[in-house]
This record gives C-alpha cells, structure tokens and sequence, in this order.
C-alpha cells in the first residue's frame, strides 16, 4: 500500500516545496457540485487555511483528500506523485491525517486505547500491547507539546484534550500531513490559545496543515496562505500577510459584509422579564443558579457573558420552563410565569433560539414545513377542527424561507439537509414570525459564518427596535460587546459584574468572567 | 430563478418519492422470496411448485382468498397498534396482551349484555379497545414517570394478560357443557355483519367475510390521518423523533407517551375483539394466533406508515394461508413462511442493503446531470 517512494522532493521554484496538491478536483452530490474543479497546494511546513461559509465545499474536498468521498473528477498528487486514495487508511499510509470536527473517539476506551484503535499493536501472543503504543504517544506528546494522559478514559477528558487525543492519533499513525476540520468550534478561548500554539510546534517539527475554518480572526492569526473557497470552488489563494479580513470576507460572502452590525441609541420600554432571586441546579443536583435577578426591558438586549458551564445553560431552560426552578421568580409582563410549562410560556409571548439547535431546535428528520409547525402546533393560526390547515402552513413555511433566505431547493426536504447557518435561520424565522415579547437567544451564532453572523445581529437588532425583549446568551464576548445595551457576567451562576453595554471594559468583562473582580452595580 | 421557492412539489415528484418508499419493502419481499427459492432447492424442492401452491392457496378461490382476508384482518389492526407506538419512538411489543384482555372483557360483557345491535356492536368494541388501552396504561405510565423502558414492561403485561385470560376463560366464563375452554355464545346482537347481508348483489352464497374488513381499512386510515393531519399526531411523531426539540415546542412529552400507548393498546384490544365478533362468537382460550407478535413484523414492513399496514398485512395473511398450501401442493415444510417473513424483515431493517442500489444510481444520475450543467455556462446548482 505504500505509494511514496524515495525520490527526492520535487522542488516547486520560489512556491516552495510542494507535499501535497490537488488539481481540477470536483465532487458531484445529488443536485449539488459540492467542489467544481478546485485547485490547491500545499508547502512543506506551512499552515494552509481554507476559508469559507458553511456548505462552501470546504471540508468534502479534504474529506476527497483523506479518502473519505471519491472525487468525480481531478487528480490528487502526494510528494509529486499522482495518486488515487480511496479509504483513510490508505490516505494514512500517504501520511495524511484528518480530524474532524466532531471527534470520532469512543467515549469509555481510555486516549492510549482510542489512538491504537484499528492498528492495535500485538505481542507474540496475539495479546494487545499497550505498552509500547503508550512509550509512542508519551515521546509524541512530548515533543508536540500535546498535554494528554493517555490512561483518562476519554468522557472524563476536557474537550481539549480529547482534540490533542486526535491529533496524536494521527501523528501516531504518521501523518505528515494534517487537516483540521474547524478545530477551534467546540474549544473554550483558552484552549484556542493552547491549539494555536501546538499547530506552530507542529509545523515548526516538519508537517504541514490544512486549516478549515469559517472564522477571519484565526485565519489572519494562525495561517501562511488561505485559500478563500466559495459555492465548490477555490475564490482565490493569497499569502495572508497580503490581506485584510475586510477583503477575505467580501470573498467569501460575494459582497460587502459588515462584520460589526451599528446599533442606533433609543430608549428602553417597560421591564418584560423579571427574574427575581432564581436558583436552579444542574443535572448532577448541584447549584447552578445561585439566587440571581435582573430585569430585561422592552427594546432592550441585555447581555449574558460568561465561560462556558456557569450556569448559562440552567438559565436558558429555567427561563423557557424546560426544567424546574428551586427558588424565587420568573416574571414576564408582571405575571408570574415560573411554574407554567413551555407550551403555556410560549402562549405569554416567549420565544427561544436555543444554544443546542440541532437538539432542541429542530426535528432534523422533518421537513422545513413541520419544523415551522413546532411550537405552534395547537395555535389557532394553523390548528382547525378536523386537524392542521396544511396547505396554509406550507404556504407560511415558503414565506419564512423567502422572508429570511434560507437556501434550500423547497420546503418539502428534511431539515437535517440544511447546512447550518440555514437551520438557524429556520429557527430564528418560526420563533420571530410568531411574535414574542421576550426572545432567548443562547449562542444564537455559534458555527455560523460571517455572512450568516450578520444576517441573525441584525435580525435581533431589528426586533429591539421593535420593542422586543431579548436576552442574549453568549459565550462570544465580542458578540455580546456589540449588541447588548446592558451586559451580565455570569461567573458561577451568579453575577460577578454589571456593565451598560456604552462602558463596557472589555478588560474589566474578562477578568469578572474568570472570578476576577467583584464590582457591584 | 432567484428566490422563488417550492412550495408544493409537483404529482411527478411526489409519484416517485412514493415509489422510493414502497420500493424497499417492495424489494425486500422479492429478494426474500428468492432466498426462499434457493432454500427450496437446497433441499430438493421445487420452489415453482411450492410458489404455486402458495399463492394458489393464497388467493385462487373464494375460499382461499377469503381466509387470506380474514387472517390479515387482526394483523392490520395490531400492525397500527405496533406502528403507533413506533411513531412516538416506543417499542410496544406487548399488543398480544393488550389483544387478549380487550377482547376477553369485550367478549364476556357480549355474553351478558342483551341490547339491539345497533348498541352493542359499539359498546363492545369501545370496551374492548378500553380494555387494551388500560392494559397499556401501566407501561406507558411508568415510562413518562420513571423511564421504564416498554419493552420490558409492556412485555411483562403482556404475559400477565396471557395468563389472566387464560385463567379467566377456564374458570370463570367457561360454557360448563363446552369440552373445551371457551366461553358462552356471545350474544347474536354483537355478530358483526357478514357481507352477502351487507351487499347481497355482490355475494351469491354466505361469506365468511364480515365488516370488519371495512372497520380495519377505516381505522388505517383514520389513523393515518391522526398521525399526519392532527397536532396530536404532530406531537406524537415530534416527541418519537426528538423528544428535545418536542418539549421546547410545547409538546408535553410524557403525555404523548403515555397517550401513544393507550392508543396503541386499544388498536390492539380492537384487533381481538373484531375477531371474536366476526368469526368466534365466543372467547376461546388462547384464540390469538400471535397476531401481536406478527404486528411487529408488519409494521416493520409498513416502515410504520398506517396505509402500509394494509398490504403488509395482507402478505402475512396469505404466507399464512398459502404456507399450508405449499406443504399441500409441494411437500414443503409450512416452516419455510418463517424463514422468508425472517428474511424480510432481516432486510427491511438493514435498509442500506437494499437502499445502496437505488442510491448509487440516483448519484451517477446526479453526478451526469451536474456535469451537464455545468459545462453549459454557470456551474453550480444551489
């Protein structure tokens, strides 16, 4: 299976020395040209970062690539010798390594486990050998500076971790060549730091990295050249010294993006939510809540920043009623909503963009047209006597598409078909057209890109000039900076400090979202 | 186009996602019968002959086709029972149960009750679907309040309701001058009507046939229609789907639940109870032919759609009856109609088998189409 031989490097002029390139490569999916003939390379060494939106066409051709999908057309050249790679294993054998997105990691094999699984080493007696694979992994941990115990059963390891555990899987098996499928989306800000560091210590150790993401800020942090790929094909490639995030975003979108929504100054109205002295706990039965209040006002954002796991999670279902409160008051409009359950709190007016949309969001196996439906199921806008108006949905459905242009060939396919900036389009479009008084939008742009980031800021924009009360929930201190007109931090489950969004310190926002600083009011 | 969305597909396209859908089961049937075939001649049989004689059997008299009809009749209604359950994301395979306390309740209240017809009929049927349903209240309610999962409990009560009406038969409601366990006539009032008295002009001579036929095809259908076309069937199927997103769109999930079982349990007390108004006339012990079991199977094959019920029934119904038929005609063991329904169902569930043809053509369709496009001007298709 080994197709590289000894031949010396081809060595490319001033564009370096090439490892691996893909010339004319196109992937063809049922109504959809996922990658139309896109070109690329990649320098020995250099960290290469692929940009584009959601369903850009960025990960099939590195999933054509690691052996995951047969190209339909194009040729693939590892070390100057075209090749065909038609399974992961033969893309390792190559030297190539990919890590996905969502880890492929069995959650109760321990990281020494994950990383032998499907190469287990042997002893004479056929018995499994962990002993030499754990001597391997500790010296590549070392070296890499990939911090890992390899004994951790992989569910009791942080996120980071289990993302180092994949890497060095990969270099494990050899890769001298490795792609990294939006690595930073499930990593606290930290651990970005952490990575970023890593990718540098790996390639100053000789391997060479294809980036994907859809966010700017690590392309102009991390890369040597970004590849700009939009709808399949390769925009442009340009040296990312050259470029300005201003210009990669223009290409990536096709037009002008505004990558900071403006906000106009108005007055607030009267108080819609009032939390008063709420406590609730986490699955596990611990305080994560802890005697918190705060009111929302109509037309007014207020802003919940905050690490992950402080208690924003619990605040999002208390508030929507999808889990019990242990203590104190939830009042919408002045009316006592706290023991009321969902279906009665989505009747008093309040709306939710939950943080796990795939989960709570949508029925991805329904069409576009019942997720629409849900939550408004038994509302007399659709419900009639002898059951739901179907065809007057769908004609509603059609216009939340058009209304807020959610790409999809109609609204008959699945909602798992959306790519998704798409599915939380659907969701912001059913939750908005129903009307509410008060919006919960947790992580409302997580995994989006740019385009779409500016789509769901000026939606909810729009609906504070409408007097909606919005309570944003983010993890994105920079998205909470720019919309909120009050922020919270929430620091374990209390709140560690108040700013009005006009004064907000970025430093002083930072420091309360680690325990830092304690200012009252 | 720009933006102009599709909002209602066109016949054509709705015609051929139809046909993807039945062309699985469809598919799988065949294949199956072939495995059959192969078996046959593994042994020395003739699967031609064997074949014959089954769907002779099956379906080439009046005789035979009407026992192929009247046995596919309990597994439609057990067939809805099991695939109700299933579109909420439950796994009731304790319809047998639900089946025999419906009917056992249904039947004894028939020996006792002396109304006109147009009353009776009604309130035994109802009783027996009550009684099934209760019989499916228990697992249901423990499963909206502890997580218990059905299948153990429903299971579970479906031995209990076995051995109950077994008891019940031979202690209690047995006819002392029956030499076997059965109870007293029911009353001749609670006969469902035979069809040559429903439409003389399309029967010559008595049928065995009763309305249960129609009872059976309207409850399909109505209960397609609660799945599809009613906010509770919405609910239903949302909370079998994701019972996350269910609950943050308002729907009351352990309700659902709960409601999804008795249903289900009174589709299938409703399934023993059309038998022993139709055919029996009396509650024999252990009358059910696993017409339960086989509702699994049946709506396995169904893909737990409610009109899907019909046909996968009716092909359960005549393996049945044309399994005799075969050992009749060919000396083939009847034993071969449970490896072929084993087949199918083998193959219904590892869909991909199947599927995998059907979709790697769609790609290489896909893929020229593409192509086509385009090398015309513009490429890619949004």
């Amino acid at each position: 299976m080994q197709a590289i031989s000894e031949s010396p490097p081809r060595v490319g002029g001033d564009a370096g020395d090439i490892v691996v390139r893909l010339t004319e490569i196109s992937k063809f999916f049922p109504g959809v040209v996922a990658n139309d003939r896109v070109n690329l390379d990649l320098r020995r060494g250099e960290i290469h970062a692929l940009l584009g939106e959601n369903g850009a066409g960025k990960t099939t051709v590195m999933n054509v690539l690691y052996g995951l999908y047969g190209p339909d057309g194009g040729v693939i050249e590892v070390e100057g010798h075209s090749v065909r790679i038609k399974s992961p294993n033969a893309a390792l054998a190559l030297g190539i390594g990919m890590v996905h997105q969502h880890f492929m990691l069995i959650p109760r094999f321990t990281i020494v486990e994950n990383v032998v699984l499907g190469h287990e080493p042997r002893t004479r007696f056929g018995a499994l050998d962990l002993f030499e694979a754990r001597r391997k992994l500790v010296e590549l941990s070392e070296r890499f500076g990939l911090a890992v115990d390899p004994d951790r059963r992989v569910e009791d390891a942080s996120v980071g971790m289990q993302q180092r555990a994949e890497i060095l899987k990969a270099l494990y098996l050899g890769a001298k060549v490795l792609i990294l499928d939006e690595p930073t989306a499930a990593l606290a800000p930290q651990e970005v730091d952490d990575l970023f560091a890593t990718i540098r210590s790996l390639t100053d150790g000789g391997l060479s990295i294809f980036f994907i993401t859809h966010k700017l800020e690590e392309v102009i942090e991390i890369s040597d050249r970004v590849s700009v790929i939009r709808a399949g094909r390769v925009v442009e490639t340009f040296d990312t010294a050259r470029t300005t995030k201003e210009e990669l975003a223009h290409r990536m979108v096709g037009r002008e993006v505004v990558l900071r929504v403006e906000k106009t100054a108005h007055t607030v109205g009267e108080p819609v939510l009032e939390v008063e002295n709420l406590s609730a706990t986490d699955h596990r039965g611990l305080t994560a809540i802890d005697g918190i209040s705060f009111t929302v006002g109509a037309g007014e954002i207020v802003g919940i920043a905050g690490v992950d796991g402080n208690g924003q999670r619990e605040l999002e279902e208390v508030i929507f009623g999808l889990q019990k409160h242990t203590g104190g008051r939830i009042l919408l409009l002045g009316e006592d909503v706290s023991r009321l359950d969902v279906r009665k709190r989505i009747d008093r007016g309040i709306g939710l963009i939950p943080q796990d949309r795939q989960r709570r969001g949508l029925v991805l196996d329904f069409d576009l047209v019942e997720n629409v439906l849900l939550g408004n199921q038994w509302r007399a806008l659709y419900s009639r006597p002898l059951g739901i108006d179907y065809s007057y949905l769908r004609e509603q459905a059609g216009e939340a598409v058009e209304e807020f242009d959610i790409k999809t060939p109609s609204v008959e396919v699945d909602a798992s078909t959306l790519s998704g900036g798409n599915q939380q389009k659907l969701i912001l479009a059913r939750e908005i057209r129903r009307g509410p008084k008060l919006l919960l939008a947790a992580q409302p742009t997580r995994g989006l890109d740019v385009g779409a980031i500016e789509f769901v800021h000026r939606q909810l924009l729009e609906l504070r000039e409408h007097g909606v009360a919005i309570l944003l929930i983010s993890y994105e201190l920079e998205e909470v900076l720019s919309l909120a007109d009050r922020i919270l931090v929430l620091y374990e489950g209390a709140i560690a400090l108040e700013v009005s969004g006009d004064d907000a310190v970025r430093e002083e926002i930072g420091l309360a979202m680690t325990g830092g600083s304690r200012r009252n009011g | 186009m720009g933006s102009a969305v599709i909002v209602r597909p066109s016949l054509g396209v709705r015609a051929r996602r139809l046909g993807f859908a039945i062309a699985q089961p469809v598919g799988s049937v065949v294949i199956a019968l072939i495995i059959g075939a192969i078996i046959m001649i593994a042994f020395g049989f003739d699967p031609i002959k064997g074949y014959g004689g089954l769907f002779r059997y099956a379906f080439l008299s009046e005789f035979n086709i009407t026992v192929t009809i009247l046995n596919s009749v309990p597994l439609v209604f057990t067939g809805l029972a099991v695939a109700f359950a299933f579109r909420c994301g439950l796994f009731n395979i304790g319809a047998e149960g639900q089946l025999l306390v419906g009917s056992l309740f249904a039947g004894w209240l028939g020996t006792l009750i002396h109304l006109p017809m147009i009353l009776t009929v009604p309130i035994l049927l109802v009783t027996g679907s009550v009684m099934g349903a209760l019989w499916a209240l228990l697992p249901g309610v423990l499963k909206a309040t502890t997580g218990a999962h059905e299948v153990i409990t429903t299971m579970m009560m479906s031995w209990i309701g076995l051995y109950l009406t077994s008891y019940l038969v031979k202690n209690v409601l047995m006819d002392p001058r029956s030499t076997i366990p059965a109870s007293n006539r029911i009353t001749e009032q609670a006969d469902l009507l035979t069809l040559d008295k429903v439409f003389p002009f399309l029967f010559g001579r008595p049928t065995r046939l009763h309305i249960g036929v129609f009872i059976a095809i309207a409850v399909a259908v109505f209960i397609w229609y609660l799945l599809t076309r009613t906010s509770l069937g919405f609910s239903v199927r949302a909370v079998g789907s994701n019972p996350f997103a269910a609950e943050a769109g308002g729907v009351r999930v352990s309700r659902s639940i709960v409601v999804s079982l008795l249903i289900s349990g009174a589709l299938a007390g409703l399934a023993g109870t059309v038998e022993i108004l139709g055919l029996h006339h009396r509650v024999f012990d252990r009358f059910s032919a696993g017409y339960g079991f086989t509702g699994i199977t049946v709506a396995l094959l169904a893909k737990n759609h409610p009109l899907g019920v019909i046909p996968a029934a009716l092909l359960f119904g005549a393996l049945t009856n044309g399994g005799a038929g075969m050992q009749l005609a060919a000396d083939i063991p009847i034993d071969i109609v449970d490896v072929l329904s084993g087949v199918i169902i083998f193959l219904v569930a590892a869909e991909e088998i199947v599927k995998g043809f059907g979709r790697r053509r769609a790609k290489r369709q896909a893929a020229a189409q593409a192509l086509a496009l385009s090398s015309g001007d513009e490429g890619a298709v949004a």
